[in-house]
């Protein structure tokens, strides 16, 4: 801390660059893959103590951040690698996800009530899910997989591990059985995206891993050479994918095997800022910037999640309330027309020639070619519809650029890509 | 739960609903909004006298443009708060509404500006672009040189940070908090993992006395020794203080009011009050302070000068307010330094002269600005914790501001 604070001080005045790492107290948290990563040219970033590879330096290129507010010399390398989980294969390290595990005979009771998505299901399962306050307001955006009839993980980003924990607890009764365990360190969590993900594990992996022996939804356990993985199938990319999770002992191992198999396919190694462009793509939600503690699921557009019919649950009545009263607002994803101008969050959302909001997060989309921003739009009273057929603009350092606006996800709205 | 012993103004109560640690601009704060809203016995316990640690020499300026929404709501806010205070308690709190400008000296830093003032506008907070015409206009003294571009915000203002946070201990002596000086909080009581009240120390050898409060709610503000105190408990608060190097001038002949300016690119900010220019930097790399400990006497003290660490911006400050070079220099209020000394025959000197640069221990969450906030929005507090500048992990220190819950509940202790 005292090396940060010397230069957490200084941050005030500096250059407040888009992608801006810290410099000091660095390394603290390294994933077992860091070393290996780095030898490919991983750039890394800092989040929450976690080095995490960022993007990948081309061969000859300076594996460094060079900071501009236009673009920036790693732009480039984005773009490929997001072109890799968009049209062939990519594996990129998501070790940092903080990882809970939720084991009692009340565990599935505990969840059900802190869960505003139905925990109550089969094992092998995956659920995506909120946990609300009682205004409705998000308080975690997370992944619950039944392990077994008693044992869940909830698998949650690593800047919010601690509130997470912090929160259950808090939720937790004295006369309920269940134990919460974080468990983040025990596994490295290999993700593969991408239309060819299948065919580099299957090339890897000797269990079926087919749509019809392991749909989108669902995990199951897999040798992947001599190692063995749960995987995941889910995707924060919008694409056919698995997130792998390792063993963190076998973590090297299986990332060699991923790697030697995938070469066939021309699998790529991709860092969390293509993670991030992709996501933004398909309107996948961030916590902490889309969504917080302050923004109703609802408003937020994520009410497929919320099953009111399963009973009492955390936040349960201000949802209801929220569904009789109509949405004071909507959070709508934005497309630059034009291509070259960048947004990154913070740009005001212009409506019909009135500053109405602004931008909760913001990127570049590579295979849409412009720049993507979400961010909520007042609409009380109105329908969808109504938004919609408003013209809007975002403003840039000023200038104000055309956007188009959608409530559906402009890259692949009807999501068959991610379930295929 | 009234207490008999409450009543008694005399002594040091036994219960008490809340309890606040520490008299600076925060606990002042925390205290003031606490009975403002109707809470009754609550106690603010100072450990020597009111602003005696970081707030006393705060710079006091008093910016609205935030990271994010709540936060710009909230430093909004404390400035109304701050315009209202001197009629409600009688307590003058300098505040002036005097604009403030922020100056770029390249093209990225004008990007940068620009796209602030896009989000200022979002906030609905008033920004607007200047060029090199208002600029001289708004700033006389000013050298244009290398200036790419400036932008100005006509709502933002400057005060006087002890006295606002003495106004606001006052106003929460009239709604009916007691305010304590001279007694140190040693731990805070922990049971059941929850905040219970804390344990207190007076005095000290023939004179010690020591005793308890029984609190429903404990809320730390000890500012630079907040780390220290939670830490006894179990909870980390990702809170140290860092040197701060500033400078006052001697009354500078024929000054006009001005704006509050920023000059981030040669780290420096300038603040004119009565007739002196106020030089603070924010250097690149700055002195943690304190990291084995504050002193036990620690009490409107002032650090050891290092003019080798602030020589380079207090030149960058003189190339872009050359009439800075002719100022005298203020002494320290402690009157450590009473020879009067030219700003820029200093510099000449420098080798032979120990002179300049007093400093302070500062803690930025304890500024002026960040005032009034605890009570207001405890979500816009905890967002500001997320990104607390001061945090390297900052997210144990979540619950360190939601004033209607113990902060030392065990619940989420650092590994």
């Amino acid at each position: 801390m005292r090396a940060r604070v010397a230069e957490t001080l200084g941050l005030l005045y500096a250059d407040h660059f888009p992608y801006r790492q810290p410099e000091t107290a660095r390394g603290v948290r390294r994933s077992p893959l860091h070393e290996a990563l780095k030898a490919r040219g991983a750039v890394f970033g800092e989040t929450a103590g976690w080095e995490r590879a960022n993007w990948f330096a081309a061969p000859g290129q300076v594996a460094e951040y060079r900071y501009s507010w236009a673009r920036q010399p790693f732009f480039e390398n984005i773009a490929a690698e997001h072109r890799a989980i968009r049209t062939g294969a990519a594996l990129y390290d998501m070790s940092s996800f903080g990882k809970i595990r939720i084991e009692g005979r009340d565990a599935e009771a505990f969840l059900e009530r802190v869960c505003a998505n139905r925990i109550a299901v089969a094992p092998g399962r995956l659920v995506y899910t909120q946990m609300l306050n009682e205004r409705g307001g998000i308080e975690a955006d997370v992944t619950v997989a039944r392990l077994s009839e008693t044992a869940f993980l909830m698998v949650t980003p690593a800047a919010t591990l601690r509130r997470d924990l912090s929160w259950l607890r808090r939720h937790a009764r004295a006369e309920e059985s269940a134990a919460l365990v974080d468990v983040t360190a025990g596994e490295a969590v290999l993700c593969l995206m991408g239309p060819r993900a299948r065919a580099v594990l299957a090339a890897c992996s000797p269990n079926d891993v087919s749509n019809e022996a392991l749909p989108f939804g669902a995990w199951a356990e897999v040798e992947i050479g001599m190692g063995l993985a749960r995987a995941h199938r889910v995707s924060y990319v919008g694409e056919l994918g698995y997130e792998l999770y390792v063993s963190a002992d076998q973590a090297a191992h299986v990332f060699e095997a991923i790697e030697a198999a995938g070469a066939a396919d021309g699998l790529t190694l991709a860092g969390l800022h293509a993670m991030d462009s992709c996501r933004l793509e398909k309107a996948f939600r961030h916590f902490g910037h889309d969504v917080t503690d302050e923004d109703h699921v609802l408003e937020a557009g994520l009410g497929f999640a919320v099953k009111t019919d399963k009973g009492a649950f955390v936040g349960r009545e201000a949802v209801l309330r929220k569904r009789e009263s109509g949405l004071a607002r909507r959070l709508v994803q934005f497309q630059l027309q034009d291509a070259e101008p960048l947004l990154y969050h913070g740009e005001p959302i212009i409506r019909d020639g009135r500053l109405v909001s602004y931008l909760t997060s913001g990127g570049y989309g590579h295979h849409l070619g412009a720049a993507i921003g979400l961010g909520y739009v007042p609409c009380e009273g109105e329908s969808a519809a109504e938004l919609l057929a408003s013209r809007f603009e975002i403003e840039i350092a000023g200038a104000r650029r055309a956007a188009s606006a959608s409530l559906k996800p402009l890259y692949d709205p009807s999501a068959s890509r991610m379930r295929g | 739960m009234a207490d008999a012993s409450f009543a008694n103004a005399a002594a040091i109560p036994s219960h008490a609903r809340a309890v606040v640690i520490g008299g600076g601009v925060s606990g002042c704060s925390v205290a003031y909004h606490l009975a403002k809203q109707g809470w009754r016995e609550v106690v603010l316990l100072e450990r020597k006298r009111l602003t005696s640690g970081t707030t006393w020499h705060a710079a006091g300026l008093i910016g609205q443009l935030r990271a994010s929404q709540n936060l710009t709501r909230l430093a909004k806010y404390s400035a109304e708060l701050y315009a209202g205070l001197e009629a409600e308690t009688g307590v003058a709190t300098g505040l002036r509404r005097c604009g403030s400008i922020t100056l770029a000296l390249t093209a990225e830093r004008r990007e940068e500006i620009l796209r602030q003032a896009s989000l200022a506008r979002a906030f609905e907070v008033e920004a607007e672009p200047i060029d090199h015409a208002a600029l001289k206009r708004l700033y006389p003294l000013l050298n244009l040189d290398g200036v790419t571009g400036a932008v100005h915000l006509p709502g933002d203002g400057q005060g006087d940070p002890a006295n606002i946070a003495l106004a606001m201990a006052k106003g929460a002596r009239m709604h009916g908090a007691r305010v304590i000086e001279g007694v140190l909080v040693d731990d805070v009581l922990i049971e059941k993992g929850r905040a219970a009240g804390v344990r207190w120390r007076r005095g000290s050898g023939e004179s010690l006395e020591i005793g308890e409060i029984r609190a429903d709610a404990v809320v730390n503000c000890a500012g630079m020794w907040a780390r220290e105190l939670a830490a006894r408990s179990g909870v980390a608060v990702p809170l140290h203080a860092c040197e701060h190097f500033y400078i006052v001038t001697e009354a500078m002949p024929d000054l006009p009011r001005l704006p509050v300016l920023r000059a981030p690119d040669e780290c420096v900010y300038f603040k004119e009050d009565a007739g002196k220019m106020l030089v603070g930097a924010f250097e690149p790399k700055a002195k943690p302070w304190g990291a084995d400990g504050i002193p036990e006497t620690f009490e409107f003290d002032q650090l050891p000068e290092d003019f080798d660490h602030f020589e380079p911006i207090l030149e960058a400050a003189i190339g872009r307010m050359p009439a800075l070079a002719e100022a005298g220099i203020t002494p320290s209020s402690t009157g450590r330094r009473a020879s009067r000394r030219m700003i820029g025959l200093i510099l000449a000197r420098r080798r032979n002269c120990q002179a300049i640069g007093w400093r302070r221990a500062t803690i930025r969450s304890a500024s002026p600005r960040r005032a009034g906030r605890a009570w207001r929005s405890p979500h816009g507090w905890r967002r500001a914790r997320r990104r607390s500048i001061f945090g390297m992990w900052t997210f144990a220190a979540q619950r360190a501001f939601r004033g209607t819950e113990p902060i030392c509940a065990r619940a989420s202790p650092r590994r």
